[in-house]
């Protein structure tokens, strides 16, 4: 390198021995000479600018792999939970509100209130569907980062199931309050069994008929099983005022609770292989 | 670490014994349309298994492999179709839980800002232009500062400002990370990369630097300018990385033997001859 007047700058370290030896000797001295002591205020003030820099530093350093590569706590999981919601879309969200607003307002209303249990029965129906759409955030490549993230897709799969079945349990909580306050704890209880042993088999169902084959296969063959059943029900019924009927049969069957746990088992089964078939990558969106 | 990684789709094979020593730096994986530099990236992302072959990480294989990697990865698939209605920000939230990670609202808002996107960081992703919503998801990959981040063709759909502002992070990664990057550009990534690794057909081809690609094509690169009615026969003969019209003319830039052309001289190869020499035909396809 040349400056202006053509000389030619020396190019390494070595080649100024007088400063080298100038440095050494200011190290020395550096070394020896104590720091003079500084004001409490003055020190209080330094550390207040290093503790956010400390604090960034610390931030922006590797994640702690025990923590990232470990076991979820509580805590954790809720944030996961947290995120799922993130990816519903406000369609979703309006649903769910509105068949929430159509419940309360069915069960305030006193010539309206036996449609509650037209409601009550479809309740399964769309904790089914709901299922499908909580999948929709994974398409488009997403689940290639769900994949390869430290929670891994069993544990967000995990949590969009929990944050399904909250939501369905809260549309379906009005209901089994109203009921049960009126009818006692065991009709409650056979009632919780009638929501929820179909909810989880056709929840199971269409997971595992959509790592196969997809949405619209999946939401169309439930509906149709499902639909089946109550129009059944419903022909068996009369028709008129089939709801209440279905439902009264339901509850009061003695065979419920072995009904239910065939249900809770076979919705458990088959949503397991589906949820497997889905974060093995094999399945329809892959 | 990549042993012998093997992966066929449907009986063709689409990686064949690939064997990768990748350290720390910016390695820029090259090859032509189909070569397969996206199920490299995938495998190395954990997304996908290997036929035969093994990823090690940290000197760690299998299950603690695959779980070491995902906690340091921060991944770009090649296509990401993103939730509309998110917004960067809630994108940047949405990974963070997903890589159970802690990172301050200040630290993510700095992120998308150092990637230009701090004015539309509170905007659903479906009001932003192609670009920004890709710079949203090369964002995600850089969240909590990984030590491995594998980006899959990050630059498409990018103008050369938000292009320029990968780069920047890209340079900007903590000592000893480790950056992959796939394009099948190598203009684009002889500007970043310190490794390359060539892929054609599934085969590894050529790893190493820069320098020693382009050594490799010393004394092939040619040019020769030519009366204008001659440039379509110079064309089907001869591999050509460049054609311009000049005064009365056509100065072409071949690679390979040398030419049966009276005034061709040989040139200084680039690393665009050196990859299009390495890639032989496969560019034409």
């Amino acid at each position: 390198m040349n400056d202006e007047s053509g000389q030619k700058y020396p190019a390494k370290p070595d080649d100024f021995p007088e400063m080298e030896a100038w440095e050494r000797d200011m190290a020395d001295v550096l070394k020896k000479s104590e720091p003079p002591p500084l004001a409490p205020e003055k020190m209080e003030a330094l550390l207040a600018t290093l503790r956010p820099m400390v604090a960034a530093r610390r931030e922006e350093s590797t994640p702690n792999l025990s923590k990232t590569a470990g076991r979820m706590d509580f805590g954790e999981f809720i944030r996961l939970v947290r995120g799922q919601a993130s990816l519903l879309e406000r369609p979703f969200w309006m649903v769910m509100g509105l068949i929430m607003a159509g419940n309360l307002a069915l069960l305030a209303s006193n010539i309206l209130q036996p449609l509650i249990t037209t409601l009550f029965l479809a309740l399964p129906l769309v904790g089914g569907i709901s299922i499908v759409y909580s999948l929709h955030g994974s398409r488009g490549g997403m689940w290639e980062i769900e994949q390869a993230s430290p929670a891994g897709l069993q544990r967000i799969f995990a949590s969009r199931l929990t944050l399904m079945f909250v939501l369905q349990l809260l549309l379906a909580l009005p209901v089994l309050v109203s009921y049960g306050a009126q009818a006692g704890v065991l009709v409650l209880a056979r009632m919780v069994l009638a929501w929820l042993a179909p909810t989880v088999a056709l929840s199971g169902m269409i997971l595992f008929l959509f790592s196969y084959w997809g949405e619209w296969p999946s939401v169309g063959i439930t509906v149709l099983v499902w639909g089946s059943l109550i129009l059944f029900g419903a022909s068996r019924a009369g028709f008129i005022g089939f709801a209440e009927m279905v439902l009264a049969r339901i509850v009061f069957n003695p065979l419920l609770p072995l009904l239910a746990v065939l249900g809770l088992a076979a919705g458990l089964a088959f949503g397991a292989l589906g949820l497997r078939r889905l974060a093995s990558g094999r399945s329809s969106w892959s | 670490m990549l042993r012998g990684i093997s992966k066929s789709f449907d009986g063709a094979p689409v990686l064949r014994r690939i064997t990768l020593d990748l350290h720390e730096g910016v390695v820029a994986i090259l090859g032509p349309n189909g070569a397969g530099k996206t199920t490299l990236m995938r495998i190395l992302a954990t997304v996908l298994a290997p036929d035969e072959g093994a990823l090690e990480c940290n000197d760690l294989q299998g299950e603690a492999a695959l779980a070491a990697t995902r906690s340091q990865v921060g991944y770009l698939p090649q296509s990401l179709e993103l939730p509309q209605h998110l917004t960067p920000r809630g994108l940047l939230s949405y990974v963070t839980s997903l890589k159970r990670l802690v990172v301050s609202d200040e630290a993510a808002m700095q992120l998308l800002a150092e990637l230009g996107l701090e004015t539309v960081a509170n905007q659903p992703l479906g009001q932003l232009s192609d670009g920004q919503r890709r710079l949203a998801a090369v964002a995600q990959a850089f969240l909590g500062r990984p030590s491995l981040i594998l980006l899959d063709e990050f630059s498409a759909g990018l103008d050369v400002a938000e292009r320029e502002a990968v780069y920047r992070l890209i340079n900007a990664v903590k000592p000893g990370s480790l950056v992959v990057v796939t394009s099948n550009l190598p203009a684009e990534v002889g500007k970043i990369a310190q490794t390359l690794v060539v892929l054609r057909d599934g085969e590894l081809r050529f790893a190493g630097n820069a320098a020693d690609l382009v050594r490799q094509a010393q004394g092939m690169v040619w040019e020769a300018c030519l009366p204008e009615n001659e440039a379509n026969s110079t064309m089907e003969r001869y591999r050509l990385s460049r054609l311009r019209q000049v005064n009365g003319g056509v100065s072409v830039r071949m690679v390979g033997a040398a030419p049966e052309l009276a005034d061709a001289r040989p040139v200084e190869p680039t690393l665009e001859d050196a990859y299009l020499l390495l890639m032989g035909n496969a560019l034409k396809r």
